[in-house]
């Protein structure tokens, strides 16, 4: 007899905005979650480092729906390189289908729009660029 | 504005750290950036008290320019009347310069305020500051002239000054606060005058905007690209190329925080930026000092980027994303110069001078 999943306990993580990182807002119950800002961190490493943690051990969980809306003024380049781990993370989970990615981005922000359809065309997961 | 520039302003600058320059306009909002970019460099933390003194000079400087600053009508915008806020940091002694737009009606009176307060001495600066504050006067620009009582007061110097007469109607009025660092200074520092005078020329000549020469740390980039994107917004450019030069600003404002090399004891990570406007444009040009063995291997990346087209610097892009999530490569891997490449209008453009023994400038430039 296979034993039942083991339910996975997480905490939602919140981590405000600063002048040079975006607001994190990661809901543990389902419940819509935020990433939203500017992200220029000379150190991404250690400002991503929570957020990946906590998206890995979300992505082990078999009972919980995600939707994540991303929306940057703009981000560095380490960031992005964080956003795709992130995203990454979500792709290698079995329970992928039942995540939704919206992206948000200003439909001036030719820059964002770019960024949003390269994230969307290297991952597999229900990802949605929404220009407004 | 082109490599000779940044060559022209980084030899000047020699023996300045930092050394920061800003043509106008001056708008009070800038004032937290000037300070906070003062703060970054490591020199001016170690000698704390000298530290705040500068600190409060440059504020106080920054706001009696922005009082006294006249603004040029849009029907004389031919005339070199944006003004210009620079301060350097030398061995001895920490230099402020501005230079700002003044009606020629108004040149004798502010020649003549100036005089006064260079001709007191200590004592008497101090009755005629407590005067001022007890008669509560406010003049029609809404300062009571304590800023340039104070800036004699606190720097302990002549305040330095000169004018120079644009056309019938306005003058520009250069201004010069050296605090010394140590009683034993005794360098004549009166030739930068003249010298902050002809760097705001070449700067009006070449339609310069921003220049800074000294340590790249994240304190340092943010009031840079604070003011930066200011500058960057350009109604006739419109918004997505602003926000493209936003972009830019900050990949090669953290590569040369990244890449540059320790020069000084102070393990500073020294580099040189600036940026202008050139036919209708933007021009970005940033160096940093390297080491011989990576001059041959930024030429081969850099060459490399030069020859692809925009599908291939996508795809360059999207390979190196992927790969430095596979491979778990903390830093981002090169993808900050795949990006500038990709924003940039023209094909990039990079020199290198030699630097010592053993070392090179690396100076990119980016088109926007």
């Amino acid at each position: 007899m296979f034993a039942p999943p083991k339910k996975v306990e997480l905490e939602s993580l919140h981590i405000p905005a600063t002048s040079e990182t975006p607001e994190v807002n990661l809901v543990a119950d389902g419940g819509l979650s935020r990433i939203e800002g500017k992200s220029l961190p000379e150190n991404a490493f250690e400002f991503y480092e929570p957020v990946v943690l906590w998206m890995r051990q979300f992505a082990l969980r078999a009972d919980t729906p995600l939707m994540l809306e991303l929306k940057f003024d703009y981000f560095n380049s380490s960031s992005g390189r964080y956003l795709f781990e992130i995203l990454n993370i979500l792709e290698q989970s079995r329970h992928k289908q039942s995540y939704r990615i919206i992206w948000r981005c200003d439909k001036d922000d030719e820059l964002m729009i770019d960024k949003g359809e390269e994230l969307k065309s290297l991952i597999d997961v229900p990802f949605e660029v929404r220009v407004v | 504005m082109h490599f000779n520039t940044l060559r022209y302003f980084y030899d000047k600058a020699s023996g300045q750290n930092p050394s920061f320059y800003y043509r106008g306009p001056f708008l009070e909002r800038f004032t937290p950036s000037i300070l906070d970019m003062s703060q970054a460099s490591p020199g001016m933390e170690i000698q704390q008290n000298m530290g705040k003194k500068i600190s409060y000079m440059l504020v106080e400087c920054f706001q009696n320019v922005i009082k006294h600053a006249e603004i040029l009508p849009e029907d004389q915008k031919d005339i070199s009347g944006e003004g210009m806020f620079s301060f350097k940091s030398l061995n001895g002694a920490f230099v402020i310069n501005s230079i700002n737009l003044v009606y020629n009606k108004d040149v004798e009176r502010l020649t003549g305020l100036v005089e006064n307060v260079n001709s007191m001495n200590e004592a008497d600066l101090k009755q005629y500051y407590l005067d001022k504050l007890r008669n509560n006067e406010i003049n029609d620009k809404g300062g009571a002239g304590l800023g340039l009582i104070e800036m004699a007061r606190k720097s302990g110097q002549k305040i330095l000054h000169d004018t120079e007469q644009l056309n019938d109607q306005y003058s520009l009025f250069h201004q010069q606060i050296t605090v010394r660092k140590n009683t034993s200074d005794s360098t004549e520092y009166s030739s930068m005058l003249q010298e902050s005078g002809d760097f705001y020329k070449r700067m009006t000549a070449e339609n310069m905007v921003l220049f800074y020469k000294g340590d790249f740390n994240q304190k340092s980039i943010m009031p840079l690209l604070d003011m930066a994107e200011h500058k960057l917004h350009d109604k006739s450019a419109g918004q997505k190329r602003t926000l493209r030069a936003a972009h830019v600003t900050v990949e090669v404002l953290q590569n040369i925080s990244k890449h540059a090399r320790a020069v000084d004891a102070d393990g500073q990570r020294f580099g040189v930026f600036m940026m202008g406007k050139m036919n209708g444009s933007l021009s970005i040009l940033a160096g940093n000092i390297v080491p011989v063995s990576e001059k041959i291997f930024l030429e081969e990346k850099l060459d490399y980027l030069i020859s692809l087209d925009h599908d291939g610097l996508k795809e360059l892009h999207r390979s190196t994303l992927r790969a430095s999530v596979r491979f778990e490569n903390k830093t981002n891997s090169g993808l900050g110069l795949i990006e500038v490449a990709q924003a940039s209008s023209e094909s990039l453009r990079y020199q290198f001078y030699p630097h010592g023994e053993d070392q090179y400038l690396f100076a990119l430039q980016v088109i926007i």
